[in-house]
């Protein structure tokens, strides 16, 4: 997992991951009736689990971000090192807001059809 | 003088040898061409006629539908037109031209003479014109598909489509989409290692950038659409009933599969135009890109985005509203990163002083077109929105707005911009100017008012309609606009014709481009550059009239033929700095012959030939073993001189050469195929009826794992083989046996130890997978029998570490596999049988 090009999209793949992630588990939870039961805030344990699932995944995304803008940069090729940089740091960015903006609704909206 | 002398000191003589090896022969020797140049002009030239065709059935449904209750068409032909006018403009025209397009472009955009695997590229052509001509010979006979060119289940069944009309599609496309898949892997390949010297991540031109994006969606894109048209038309042909909701089945899986490919498929259409236009802008308007680093960012957040937005082609299946809040917003975001590059194209307009020639006009077309299209899809994006027009006309003029705007509109402008560049000649009609403002002024005719037919509520697909409900005004206005738009694109083809015949020839880079493809001579040689260029800014920055003239004297680098080989130059993927040299191999007639076999294989399932179709197969596998005799093991040097003083190792010897990255890529494709397939069967045990099964009776599980651990001696014989040439023989005997060993014990699992597959989706899912691990012990059956022939002959062992590090790649994923199958059926079971239920 050393390629740039790698690190550039890494972020995006825990998006895509906790995509997954989350959507099967609301289907399988739908689907095993997790989501009848109340256990704590009011709430079902299919909707903590996913809020768990998506809050970790926020954590996972910022985390990554921090390490991939603490991670040193080669002399040579500075160019390159920048150019790679800037455009991960942008990536990483877009995939915090897209994780936030995607999966807003685990903690409110109906989970299971009704 | 010796030949190199002469070479050395006259550019002409240069010239002719490079044209003697890289040039396609004529007669029947095209039909061996594996040139770039001629590949892609074939591809585009194909997808063109494809075009004429599918446009001829547009004209069609709009007679059709110009008046209510029309006679022109029953409903049979209507369903018959309407599904082939999707298919050829999604399938055979959009993306194989954008493919024949920067199969074209690349190599000269990266300052090389070739793509990374001449002859896959020659092959995914011929794969692509054969399933082509598939396609419209049943148009022609009377038997196309008819369902949609979605194909939905439970329609495209065969309870519902008893003929071979959904066939027809399902191996069509798939045969079709070979070509998809190996240009995929080429143009990954090429963007990542076949490079001009110097050229690093950030010199690469930005057409580049995007192509490395959509090629990458590609690899993850299409597997789950073939994957989808394997297990419908094995329901169709063997009834394992995946789609049918009475045994375990579930339509919805088509759905998912095909929009997983299906929504990504719009972006993968897209950004190449973008890609283009990206390239043209900076030049029309004088001025470099503005936001190349941020549109590098914005383009692969899209790539990602537009695989997360699959479902809001089904927002009205009863999806739970969390769900549905996931791919809503998705869609709504990735809004962003094309109004990114969009406001990024304005200010590189704003800056600079544009041109207002005939491609920046197409450019105005495609801003005004794609702006309002984009406008609907965000529209559509939104649930209850979706939920009122879903399926009515206005679904169709929002995605001829995205279509036409992010792809027709940018296609004229690049043609209008480098046909110069294939022909060497510039236009000298007035033509073009009106051929613009009459397709502008159609398609706005036609599709805008659409919109209001679609909220009116006119359903698609229906071939006729009351004239009570008010849509007949709407729809003749249509069918008007579409028939203006038609003329324009006549006037189109008759420019083009008229600036083949009468053109008129122009000095180097009419268009004062700062892009390597101008820095040759027009129309290109097949070598492209007769001396490979060092770059040292970025690659859209540079002054082909200075570079040109250079590189033509041979001063760059690979400036003198070597015994008549066909060389390209390897760098590294990030810095760009030469590696190795890489030797292609020259004109062949395999690639056709390989194509012929598939081609056999399809049709040989079309007509349910299924006794024949292993000898097709067989004939495939022979021909692919013979591409692997032409290598570069006859080269004996360790470092070769390149120029400028620089040795490089050929290929075979390098630590990273490209096929190595290129079976890496095939991998991945295959593991998203896999992943599809296991989670469409996870999906059925969620969300189909009659589930569980009666009495759902798991294979042998011990046998099942002694397969799986026998599959694993593949991965552990081609690391024995790595040791020493000593071990080779025992190393590869081993992963032979292996493979043989695991592949007959899952084949006698699937076919003996399961009760039938056809009884319940559960069944047939376990049997599926377990013949994909068999299939896959076979081929890598393939890869140690080839390794141990060659450990036979003795060869070098440096030559043979590449072909042992490649067949280990496959041995690994095998092995990896048949646990993962393992790993499925006790899951299944648990579920099945734990009381997951």
């Amino acid at each position: 997992m050393r390629h740039p090009l790698l690190l550039l999209i890494l972020a995006f793949v825990v998006w895509s991951g906790t995509f997954l992630l989350v959507y099967a588990t609301q289907a399988t939870g739908c689907s095993l009736g997790w989501h009848n039961d109340e256990i704590a805030f009011w709430r079902s344990p299919l909707r903590l689990i996913l809020i768990v699932l998506v809050l970790t995944s926020l954590v996972a995304i910022v985390g990554t971000l921090a390490w991939l803008r603490r991670r040193h940069k080669p002399a040579a090729a500075l160019q390159t090192s920048s150019f790679i940089g800037e455009v991960k740091t942008y990536v990483a960015v877009a995939a915090i807001f897209s994780t936030a903006f995607c999966f807003a609704g685990v903690f409110w909206l109906t989970l299971c059809p009704l | 003088m010796t030949e190199n002398q002469s070479i050395h000191h006259n550019p002409i003589a240069l010239h002719k040898a490079l044209d003697r090896i890289w040039g396609t022969k004529p007669g029947w020797g095209r039909l061996a061409a594996v040139n770039h140049n001629v590949i892609g002009v074939r591809f585009m030239l194909t997808a063109l006629v494809f075009f004429a065709i599918g446009g001829v059935l547009a004209m069609l449904i709009r007679t059709q539908l110009a008046s209510s209750q029309s006679v022109f068409m029953d409903a049979e032909t209507y369903g018959q037109v309407f599904t082939m006018h999707g298919t050829i403009m999604m399938f055979l025209f959009a993306i194989p031209f954008f493919e024949g397009m920067a199969i074209y472009l690349l190599p000269k955009l990266l300052g090389t003479r070739d793509l990374a695997f001449p002859r896959l590229g020659a092959y995914g052509y011929w794969c692509y014109l054969f399933g082509g001509m598939i396609l419209i010979g049943a148009l022609l006979a009377g038997v196309a598909p008819n369902s949609g060119w979605f194909m939905y289940t439970p329609l495209s069944s065969s309870v519902y489509a008893p003929g071979i009309n959904s066939d027809v599609w399902l191996l069509g496309i798939t045969f079709v989409e070979i070509s998809a898949l190996s240009a995929a892997v080429e143009i990954i390949v090429t963007i990542m290692k076949i490079r001009a010297p110097g050229m690093s991540l950030d010199r690469m031109p930005i057409f580049a950038w995007y192509m490395l994006v959509v090629a990458t969606m590609m690899l993850i894109g299409f597997p789950p659409l073939i994957l989808g048209s394997i297990l419908l038309e094995v329901e169709r042909a063997f009834d394992l009933p995946f789609f049918d909701p009475t045994r375990g089945g579930d339509p919805l899986l088509w759905q998912h599969l095909f929009w997983l490919f299906g929504h990504p498929e719009v972006y993968i259409i897209f950004l190449p135009a973008a890609g283009a236009i990206s390239t043209i802008l900076p030049v029309l308007a004088g001025t470099p890109l503005a936001g190349y680093r941020m549109i590098v960012a914005a383009i692969v957040s899209m790539a990602f985005l537009s695989f997360g937005l699959w479902v809001h082609h089904m927002y009205t299946v009863g999806i739970p509203h969390v769900a549905l809040s996931f791919f809503s917003a998705a869609s709504a975001l990735v809004a962003i990163p094309t109004a990114i590059q969009i406001f990024a194209w304005l200010a590189t307009l704003a800056h600079g002083r544009a041109r207002f020639s005939i491609p920046m006009l197409h450019i105005f077309g495609f801003f005004f077109v794609f702006v309002i299209g984009g406008l609907t899809g965000v529209m559509l994006a939104m649930v209850p929105f979706d939920w009122q027009a879903h399926d009515t006309h206005f679904v169709v003029a929002h995605l001829h707005y995205v279509l036409v705007g992010g792809f027709i509109f940018p296609m004229l402008a690049m043609a209008y911009y480098w046909v110069p560049h294939l022909t060497g000649k510039q236009p000298v009609q007035h033509l073009s100017h009106a051929a613009f403002w009459m397709i502008f002024i159609g398609f706005n005719l036609t599709f805008f008012f659409m919109h209001l037919t679609g909220l009116r509520g006119m359903p698609r697909r229906v071939f006729e309609y009351p004239p009570e409900f008010g849509w007949e005004v709407l729809n003749f206005v249509s069918s008007m606009g579409s028939f203006v738009m038609a003329m324009g694109f006549a006037l189109i083809a008759l420019d083009f014709i008229l600036l083949f015949k009468f053109g008129r020839a122009f000095r180097r880079n009419p268009w004062k481009a700062g892009t390597l493809e101008w820095a040759m001579p027009t129309p290109p040689p097949p070598y492209n550059f007769a001396s490979i260029p060092r770059i040292d800014c970025r690659a859209d920055l540079l002054d082909p009239d200075v570079i040109g003239p250079h590189l033509a004297a041979g001063r760059g680098y690979l400036g003198i033929p070597r015994d008549d080989r066909m060389e390209v130059l390897g760098v590294n993927s990030v810095t760009g700095e030469p590696e190795q040299l890489v030797l292609l191999p020259r004109q062949t007639f395999l690639p056709f012959w390989t194509a012929v076999a598939t081609g056999s294989f399809f049709l040989l399932m079309l007509f349910k030939f299924y006794w024949a179709t292993p000898v097709a197969l067989a004939a495939v596998i022979v021909c692919f073993c013979l591409w692997s005799r032409s290598d570069a093991s006859s080269f004996d040097d360790d470092a070769v001189p390149i120029g400028h003083g620089e040795t490089v190792p050929v290929h075979i010897r390098a630590e990273s050469p490209p096929s190595y990255l290129a079976m890496v890529l095939t991998l991945v494709a295959d593991t998203t195929l896999y992943i599809s397939l296991l989670f469409g069967c996870l999906f059925l045990w969620i969300s189909a009826p009659n589930w569980p099964p009666e009495n759902l009776q798991n294979p042998n599980l011990w046998l099942l794992i002694l397969a799986a651990a026998t599959m694993s001696l593949g991965s552990i014989g081609s690391r024995i083989s790595k040791k020493s040439a000593h071990m080779a023989l025992v190393g590869n005997g081993l992963a032979f046996a292996g493979h043989l060993i695991s592949t007959g014990l899952l084949i006698s699992i699937a076919f003996y130890s399961l009760p039938s597959p056809s009884g319940h989706a559960a069944t047939a899912s376990l049997f599926v997978i377990l013949c994909y691990v068999a299939l896959h012990g076979v081929v890598g059956s393939i890869f140690a029998a080839h390794a141990l022939l060659r450990a036979l002959r003795d060869h070098d062992m440096s030559v043979r570490a590449l072909d042992l590090k490649i067949g280990g790649l496959w041995h690994d994923y095998s092995a990896a596999s048949g646990f993962a199958a393992v790993g499925f059926c006790l899951l299944l079971d648990s579920l099945v049988h734990g009381g997951g239920l």
